[in-house]
């Protein structure tokens, strides 16, 4: 799923690692997210939307 | 400003996520329990050379062994305070590698019935089942 949560983060100035730890989650995490390699649970969903002010279908973009 | 008023509140010295930090945690764990097996099993080897009773031998057995069994606890807790994608692709990689080690294993047993193979030492089940479960995990894609 396509998403822009690098925009997100750099516009912030904030490394994976700084991400990772505001999600609670690893930093392989934020890298797989970005990457498109990994779909958040819905709870993760949920956290981002809420760490970024955003809707979830603002962030994540479903590509079929 | 208002970034760096967010980087000032994370700290210079910031820790790493509680994930990332039970990652951390368990790869040093990983290494200080591999070289307590060896000098387990060294020392193991050496008392039962001399042992002449069944309790020195039931010592000399339970270092290695009580050392293994620490290994496990601090592999389970690892995975258990990963977060959602590392339990998945951990618990992924342990079904492989159960799956696959347990298959041979018992491909090697048949033979070892029908053609008198010699039988297979288990005392390298656990260390082939880190090896699959080392390729199964990276396969995944896990990334640094």
């Amino acid at each position: 799923m396509k998403n822009i949560l690098r925009e997100l983060r750099t516009e912030r100035g904030w490394t994976q690692a700084d991400l990772a730890l505001r999600l609670y989650v690893s930093r392989q995490t934020i890298n797989a997210l970005e990457a498109g390699r990994y779909d958040p649970s819905l709870p993760l969903a949920f956290r981002i939307a809420r760490l970024f002010e955003r809707k979830i279908e603002d962030i994540f973009f479903d590509q079929d | 400003m208002e970034q760096l008023r967010e980087r000032q509140h994370l700290g210079p010295d910031r820790a790493p996520s509680p994930p990332d930090a039970a990652r951390a945690r368990f790869m040093v764990a990983h290494v200080i329990l591999a070289l307590l097996f060896i000098v387990a099993m060294t020392g193991g080897a050496a008392l039962l050379s001399r042992a002449d009773t069944l309790a020195l031998r039931v010592a000399a057995t339970a270092a290695p062994a009580l050392v293994l069994c620490l290994w496990a606890w601090e592999f389970a807790r690892m995975i258990r305070r990963a977060d959602e994608m590392m339990q998945a692709a951990h618990m992924r990689a342990v079904a492989i590698a159960a799956g696959l080690v347990l298959f041979a294993a018992s491909l090697w047993g048949l033979f070892e019935q029908m053609l008198g193979l010699p039988a297979y030492p288990s005392v390298y089940l656990l260390p082939a089942f880190a090896v699959v479960y080392s390729v199964a995990l990276s396969a995944q894609g896990v990334r640094e």
